[in-house]
């Protein structure tokens, strides 16, 4: 019975994956929000003094956290103690990106009502999916995804092969976030970028080092709570503006908008139906496969409350698109009118993705202006700890405590060993940040999400949902996923025409998760079922114990149970 | 609730617990029937766009500019948070 019902939910998901693809605009990627070279702009005071003491605060949450932690669960999972409700608004941040932000109100900025139609796509599935998994992922799990995924597997292989898929996600992502955080905050702050890049390095590793995910999660949810306040000021401004006539608001952005009343209904949005698929697969999935994220559901004590963070991320998300969709079309009315924000040229100063920056300025003055470019940064820092606490989890649970240790390390040797990779992975990411600065980098971000998409989740989703998966099918499948991701993208039109200088790309669209999670799922499949040796029985027999497990947190890591 | 003992097939008894088999049953109800929910609206929401794009970009009435499309796609964001 429940098998059945399983099937049906996970066809359901599937589906909606495919046509909510199809209204994903290709050219739309929140990575290029913040890539491209921009201009230094002159120094701007009152964004770094608010920059400045949002930093003063976190590094006393930081400092607070540090008093709290004791144990290596402290460390990973905040000691199991932040509620649904925290931890669906730091899983909400971690969605509410610097990027997301500047690049959603930037699309209804240009072409109104699509801004709408791509929010949404993203906002339907995320949920049913973290549904089906956020449960089960709480009842199965200690610290890692890997801890899921190799619950009934063979530990080693299914573990190095996660871990591989979290260090590959993490490290470009991390490396494009620092690229990323440079630029923007040469435009926004004026201040160098060496100087930008070494400051979110030191900070992350800060945060990490010292207070672990209770200061992360923390650092997370401040930045959410201050850019939801910040954008629902804008939104309020902009409607006030209209006199919170809704019908004002339109009128007055078609009467200025070049393409008049066509902003008001969907327009050409595919020209590119396989790259949108494929982009549209890996932002669903991938997210559901992003190591950063899915530890934050061991950060709280159970499964219902793990269930409940995922309703408010969704409430907050949802909240936060309705704002943006209306600070987009705030912009069309304060910003395009305005020629202070225009170059010699008539184009907006420092790109379509800069008006939400710039309606900061016509609704707030300057002292707004400072407060949202503060909050950019702020956001930055905040995925960018929790990406390094993933990958630091990685390398020192996955791969020392569980590989090397077979899961009898000592535990104050396993967190020392994570912060010291903490540590690594700042200066990595500072020296490769300096390194990559005239870089494209925007495919390392399509990359991240790929192979989260193609590796990390289809061995995590059939671990808990089919019984007859094995590690031979676990380890061959995620790998030839990771493997055909990367070998798309490099022969695809992001890297070998645009970074390789090549005429043609051998593979013609941008984004590979379309081939390559049908490869990882092919792959998992024929090799699961043609594995008839003495472990594959074993490994399915442990289904049914996993299940009631799954399903009843029956012997769960609890925030007690350590 | 108590800790399963090491006896033959515990888990096997949990399964077939008729308690465990109505919370399985009636999990796998409930979030069927949420996704069915949002499925239908989503699917209407898209075929719409994808086949009578101007449905949505029809004016709610004459003299405003508001199109069909606005509440519609407000109202499905709502529905998303709600679900």
């Amino acid at each position: 019975m429940g098998s059945v019902i399983n099937r049906q939910r996970l066809l359901w998901a599937l589906w909606l994956v495919v046509v909510g693809a199809l209204v994903l605009t290709p050219q739309i990627v929140f990575a290029d929000a913040i890539t491209g070279s921009v201009e230094k702009r002159s120094i701007n005071v009152s964004a770094i003094v608010l920059f400045l003491v949002f930093v003063a605060a976190t590094l006393v949450i930081t400092w607070w956290a540090s008093k709290q932690n004791r144990t290596a669960s402290d460390y990973y999972a905040a000691g199991g103690k932040i509620t649904g409700f925290q931890n669906g608004l730091a899983i909400s941040g971690d969605f509410m990106s610097a990027a997301s932000f500047l690049g959603i109100s930037a699309l209804v900025f240009t072409s109104g009502y699509d801004g709408l139609i791509y929010s949404m796509g993203f906002l339907v599935g995320w949920p049913i999916i973290m549904f089906l998994i956020a449960e089960r992922l709480r009842n199965l799990g200690r610290y890692t995804f890997a801890d899921v995924a190799s619950f009934r597997l063979g530990k080693r292989p299914v573990r190095t092969l996660s871990a591989f898929g979290s260090l590959a996600v993490v490290a470009l992502y991390l490396i494009a976030q620092v690229v990323g955080a440079g630029k923007l905050i040469q435009l926004l702050f004026g201040l160098d970028y060496v100087i930008a890049v070494v400051a979110v390095g030191v900070l992350m590793v800060c945060y990490v080092l010292f207070g672990g995910m209770l200061a992360t999660t923390w650092v997370q949810m401040i930045k959410a709570a201050i850019l939801l306040f910040g954008a629902t000021f804008m939104a309020l401004m902009v409607l006030a503006h209209v006199d919170f006539s809704l019908e004002g608001l339109f009128q007055q952005a078609v009467d200025v908008h070049d393409n008049g009343a066509a902003i008001m209904s969907p327009g050409g949005l595919v020209d590119d139906p396989i790259s949108a698929i494929s982009l549209g697969l890996a932002l669903m999935f991938g997210t559901a496969g992003l190591p950063h994220i899915l530890m934050r559901f061991f950060t709280v004590s159970d499964a219902k409350e793990a269930r409940k963070s995922v309703f408010v991320a969704t409430g907050f998300i949802g909240y936060f698109y309705i704002l943006t969709f209306i600070i987009g079309f705030g912009a069309i009315i304060l910003v395009s009118t305005n020629p202070t924000f225009m170059d010699d040229t008539g184009a907006i100063i420092g790109g379509t993705n800069m008006v939400a920056v710039h309606l900061a300025e016509a609704v707030g003055g300057s002292l707004f202006l400072g407060f949202i470019s503060a909050v950019a940064f702020a956001t930055i820092l905040a995925v960018v700890a929790g990406l390094a606490l993933a990958g630091a989890s990685a390398i020192s649970h996955d791969l020392y405590a569980g590989v090397l240790k077979n899961d009898n390390a000592d535990e104050a040797k396993e967190v020392r060993i994570s912060k010291i990779t903490v540590l690594v992975l700042g200066v990595v990411s500072i020296v490769l940040g300096i390194a990559f600065e005239t870089q494209n980098v925007a495919f390392m971000v399509g990359l991240a999400f790929s192979i989260a998409a193609s590796c990390n989740f289809p061995v995590l989703l059939l671990s808990m949902y089919w019984k007859r998966l094995t590690t031979r099918g676990a380890v061959i499948g995620g790998g030839l996923g990771l493997l055909t991701a990367i070998a798309l993208v490099i022969l695809g039109p992001t890297v070998w025409v645009q970074v390789f200088g090549y005429e043609n790309a051998i593979y013609p669209y941008k984004y590979p998760a379309l081939f390559s999670m049908a490869v990882a799922f092919i792959g998992i499949w024929l090799f699961s079922i043609t594995d008839n040796s003495e472990r594959a029985r074993l490994e399915r027999e442990a289904f049914d114990a996993q299940f009631v497990r799954s399903q009843t947190g029956l012997g769960a890591h609890g925030a007690v149970d350590h | 609730m108590a800790r399963p003992t090491d006896d033959a097939s515990p888990w096997q008894a949990i399964q077939r617990n008729p308690t465990f088999q109505t919370l399985v049953e009636r999990r796998g109800r409930f979030a069927t029937r949420l996704s069915l929910i949002m499925m239908a609206l989503y699917f209407t929401f898209i075929l719409l766009i994808a086949f009578a794009p101007g449905v949505l970009g029809m004016p709610l009435g004459s003299g405003t500019v508001i199109t069909l499309g606005i509440p519609i796609g407000l109202g499905l964001i709502v529905v998303a948070i709600v679900c």
